[in-house]
């Protein structure tokens, strides 16, 4: 103890250590440390710590000055001769800061991008013990829990801090004698306790817990009552059948784009009884009407605690098939990213298209970089004379490494300040392609402020480590007595290159083989004539009556061609899964409640039998048009006037009629078995009118006129189906878009390096050139001998990116069940085009060189 | 004939007077005890140093000393050039104030 208190301070020693050099070390600390001994002994051991603290501080500003003032000196000289530089080759110098604007810009947004991902949901409190109950069956996850189970815990599990349940349902609000259609969702009187979300009016521990109070979300308050404040209003929500009255008590401030939980109208859960659903979601053991359900707990950490209790209970309830699944309580922050989930009513998306995004944006920045390292490396001639001196003067190759990075780091900044620029005009545009609220200043802040600071400094020294290393390599002597040959592109260089062109070619065929996929789809014979088809919703209980009615007054008009109805309606609902029983075989398909004239009005054609008739009573009842897929799946020659019977009811019912297969949902998926009928047992929820394809806007204005006649409480809820058909397609737009643009900019960037190369080459051959010519060499061997390496260099490209694309692409067909094949003239015709882009941007200075006079070429001396 | 300057020419006197304790904390209490003025150890090292790479001193490591936490100490002794330059300097001191009387009489 003693011995302890007598050692100096630990502080100053391992300042003392990083402050000498190595030699001087036992010297000095030694010496130190017996004056220190003495003072202890005279003077006590807080005086001597005193002296030595004192003396090691009062060393430490003249180390730095000895250090760093001309250290300084140096770096201000660096920055001048860099500008100087810039200003002197002003095009090599656009091309390079621009080349890294565009990357850095590039990677800023894809940065914004992630970002946004990243702390998606994050905003509530202790979001950490926030769960999703999850029902985990063998083959799937499902992100809904079935309705008694999710009450038998509220009741039960008492060390849950908070629960709700939440369950959507579209249905129409009336305000002010105005009606609309929102969506609703049901929530327990705990759901202010389990998420944080802001209240703009209201007090978030009294909103909820009355049966007719609901809280809006800012939009629909603005939508509805404009800028006031609208507590204590009425609002008028039909539940099925009925219209309910109930007051508006809290307004939730505005939901970030980032939250998986979205809604409109909060209303509280027991009023789901007021609907025929309500006692399904509430106490039916199916995964058809099971609503989805958070839970709360006082730290994570009890999860594993929970999750057996919640067994226990499973157990308990004696669930019907409890035995094939488990509940698993998913964190609320990992929603978003689990697209694989099943029945998630919370929109997620695929991490991997983060990924995909910081690759490209990579993808790009690498490519400017290689610019940078390229034309620093051809351009070495023009420093040879600077790192001479330099090096004469006294510089080592320390010094000029720390040169000529900080050089690439000054072209890094000049380029982040152009990006920002970028960023700002081109992040609107960017928001539409990746559907996000994404903004510059909103995300700034110290952390993002420094991150990008360093990862700047970051693409600086990655741009410049490798000129660094050459240039300061480099002997002025042996250099000027041509011992050797600068700006000759060595091994590494021509890699690079290579690369370069490989991820240029390598985007570019996937752009093109995305883009025909793409046409593809939309160009596609779906099996019916989607245009021209308007499709009403009908969103009532009484809805085959408000059918027939709007039926017999539409028929009257000319524009109208043919009406219908039908419980389906491609791309929007496939139907419900019912097996039916044909001898021995079970099919499982898809059944749609039509009406007469279904199939002319879509535009499908029958490939065996006949439509459904009114001459033929039994029809009504008893008959049933089947699609080819079926007829596949029963295995019989001539299916028509077989009977097949419904596992579900027992019904038998007999085919009339065979259609040729139509696509009822994307492109992505199999033609499923399909039977259609005219029992209204799945409901009449869309008319469907083929119209004539002339003014077409005042057939629509005609038919809303109708339709306020027949119901003026409902909204006149339409679409056109080919419109709607195109949108389930946005996404498969954005991501196209998205890689277009890239692999747009990423070849552009290429070329100019390329262009910039070429020039620096031509012009150093100024004289093999002149002389050739005098020689007698033509115009095109020139430009060939020239080019030679080039057109290597992308054949190289060509075979390297080729297999990596096509094995790319043929994974990302595979998501389509209908997909084009890979097609060999996509990647023939991207190299031919890459090779003449790059042949093109070399020749026009090739050329030049090869037809300018030998005398002036070779008088430039 | 390199010139001295006065640290330097004291550090050297130093030296020569401890003979072969001249290393860091003597000299420097020697220094302080001849000018009166506080020296500060970390101030003793870039002369010591300097006339080191001049030529006038050479520096050699004892064994590491237990009482110094087994760190060795570092010894200087003249060198002869050392030494010539010492006994110049004492020459032009010499020359400089032969005939001359002392100052405080002069002024008083």
């Amino acid at each position: 103890m003693h011995t302890n208190r007598n050692e100096p301070p630990r502080i100053a020693k391992w300042l003392l250590s990083r402050i000498l050099r190595k030699q001087d070390y036992h010297a000095v600390m030694g010496d130190f440390g017996e004056v220190y001994t003495e003072i202890c002994i005279e003077k006590g051991v807080f005086l001597a710590r005193l002296w030595y603290l004192g003396h090691i501080f009062r060393c430490i500003p003249s180390f730095f000055m000895n250090t760093y003032y001309w250290g300084w000196a140096m770096l201000s000289n660096y920055f001048k001769v860099a500008l100087r530089n810039i200003n002197r080759e002003k095009g090599y110098s656009f091309i390079n800061i621009f080349g890294l604007a565009v990357g850095i810009a590039c990677t800023l947004l894809i940065f914004l991008f992630v970002w946004d991902e990243i702390n998606f949901d994050k905003f509530h409190q202790d979001v950490d013990s926030i769960f999703r109950l999850n029902m985990i069956f063998p083959d799937y996850h499902l992100g809904i829990t079935y309705g008694p189970i999710a009450a038998a815990i509220q009741e039960e599990l008492s060390e849950i801090r908070a629960s709700t349940r939440l369950y959507n349902h579209t249905d129409v609000v009336n305000v002010n004698s105005q009606s609309y259609k929102e969506e609703i969702t049901f929530i327990d009187d705990d759901f202010f306790n389990v998420f944080s979300f802001p209240l703009l009016y209201g007090d978030p521990d009294y909103v909820l817990g009355q049966k007719h109070s609901v809280v809006l979300s800012s939009e629909l308050a603005r939508k509805y009552f404009g800028d006031q404040n609208p507590l204590g209003e009425k609002v008028s929500i039909k539940l099925e059948k009925e219209f309910h009255d109930f007051n508006i008590s809290g307004v939730v401030d505005k939901i970030g784009n980032n939250s998986s939980i979205q809604f409109s109208i909060l209303v509280p859960f027991e009023n789901i009884l007021h609907m025929s659903i309500g006692e399904i979601v509430c106490n039916y053991w199916g995964q058809n009407f099971a609503p989805s359900f958070f839970i709360r707990l006082d730290n994570p950490d009890q999860k594993k605690n929970i999750e057996s209790r919640i067994l226990l209970l499973q157990k308990r309830y004696n669930v019907p098939r409890g035995a094939d699944h488990i509940y698993h309580l998913q964190p609320l922050k990992r929603i978003h990213f689990s697209p694989d989930i099943r029945e998630n009513k919370q929109p997620t998306s695929d991490p991997l298209y983060s990924f995909i995004l910081i690759g490209l944006s990579l993808f790009i920045l690498f490519i400017a970089t290689v610019n940078y390292v390229n034309f620093s490396i051809a351009r070495s001639s023009s420093r040879i004379g600077e790192i001479g001196i330099r090096k004469v003067v006294g510089a080592n190759t320390k010094k000029l490494m720390i040169q000529f990075t900080s050089e690439a780091i000054l072209f890094a900044f000049i380029g982040l300040l152009l990006a920002v620029v970028l960023v700002v005009c081109f992040l609107p545009i960017f928001n539409t392609l990746a559907n996000k609220e994404l903004s510059l200043i909103h995300s700034l802040n110290w952390k993002i402020l420094s991150g990008i600071f360093l990862f700047t400094i970051m693409v600086g020294i990655t741009a410049g480590s490798h000129p660094a290393f050459y240039l300061s390599q480099l002997r002025p002597v042996d250099v000027l007595k041509g011992r050797q040959r600068i700006g000759k592109s060595k091994f590494f260089n021509s890699t690079l290159v290579v690369l370069q062109f490989t991820i240029s070619i390598f985007l570019l065929t996937s752009t093109l083989t995305m883009f025909k996929q793409f046409c593809f789809i939309q160009n596609k014979n779906l099996g019916f004539a989607k245009d021209q088809l308007v499709v009403l919703r009908v969103n009532s209980h009484n809805s085959k009556v408000i059918y027939e009615q709007f039926k017999n007054e539409v028929v009257k008009y000319s524009y109208i061609m043919y009406v219908t109805s039908s419980s389906e309606i491609p791309c929007e609902d496939s139907g419900y899964m019912w097996l039916t029983q044909y001898q021995e075989h079970t099919i499982p398909c898809r059944f749609w409640s039509v009406d007469y004239d279904f199939l002319k009005t879509m535009g499908i054609v029958t490939s065996d039998g006949r439509d459904f008739s009114k001459l033929h009573l039994t029809d009504l009842d008893h008959s049933i048009i089947v699609n080819e897929t079926f007829i596949n799946k029963m295995n019989v020659p001539d299916p028509v006037g077989k009977s097949v019977t419904s596992m579900n009811d027992g019904h038998t019912v007999q085919i009339i009629g065979v259609i040729k297969d139509f696509h009822a949902l994307s492109l992505k998926t199999q033609i499923d078995p399909m039977i259609f009928t005219l029992n209204k047992k799945f409901g009449t929820k869309y008319i469907v009118l083929r119209i004539k394809p002339v003014e077409i806007m005042k057939t629509v204005s005609l038919l809303k006129k109708i339709w306020k006649k027949i119901v003026p409480n409902l909204p006149f809820d339409f679409f056109f189906l080919n419109e709607h058909i195109d949108q389930q397609y946005q996404f498969e737009k954005r991501w196209f878009d998205i890689i277009r643009y890239s692999s747009i900019l990423a070849i552009f960037i290429s070329c100019m390096g390329l262009f910039g190369l070429a020039a620096i080459n031509t012009a150093s051959r100024t004289k093999e050139i002149g002389i050739r010519k005098v020689l007698g060499s033509s115009v095109f061997g020139i430009v060939f001998l020239l080019t030679r390496d080039l057109n290597k260099w992308v054949l190289l490209a060509n075979g390297i990116s080729i297999p990596i694309g096509w094995y790319a692409m043929n994974k990302w067909l595979q998501n389509y069940v209908f997909h084009i094949d890979i097609d060999w003239l996509i990647f023939l015709l991207v190299g031919l085009l890459v090779l003449v882009i790059a042949v093109l941007s070399v020749s026009y200075k090739a050329i030049r060189a090869a037809s300018a006079n030998p005398v002036v070429s070779l008088r430039y001396e | 004939m390199a010139v001295l300057s006065k640290q330097e020419e004291h550090i050297l006197l130093a030296i020569w007077r401890l003979g072969e304790e001249a290393y860091g904390v003597p000299i420097r209490k020697y220094l302080k005890e001849v000018t009166g003025q506080n020296v500060s150890i970390g101030g003793i090292y870039v002369p010591l140093d300097r006339l080191v790479r001049k030529g006038f001193l050479e520096a050699y490591q004892s064994d590491p000393k237990p009482e110094r936490g087994g760190m060795s100490r570092r010894y200087y002794r003249l060198t002869g050039e050392g030494i010539t330059t010492l006994e110049e300097a004492r020459r032009v001191h010499e020359r400089l104030w032969k005939g001359l009387s002392r100052l405080s009489l002069d002024a008083g």
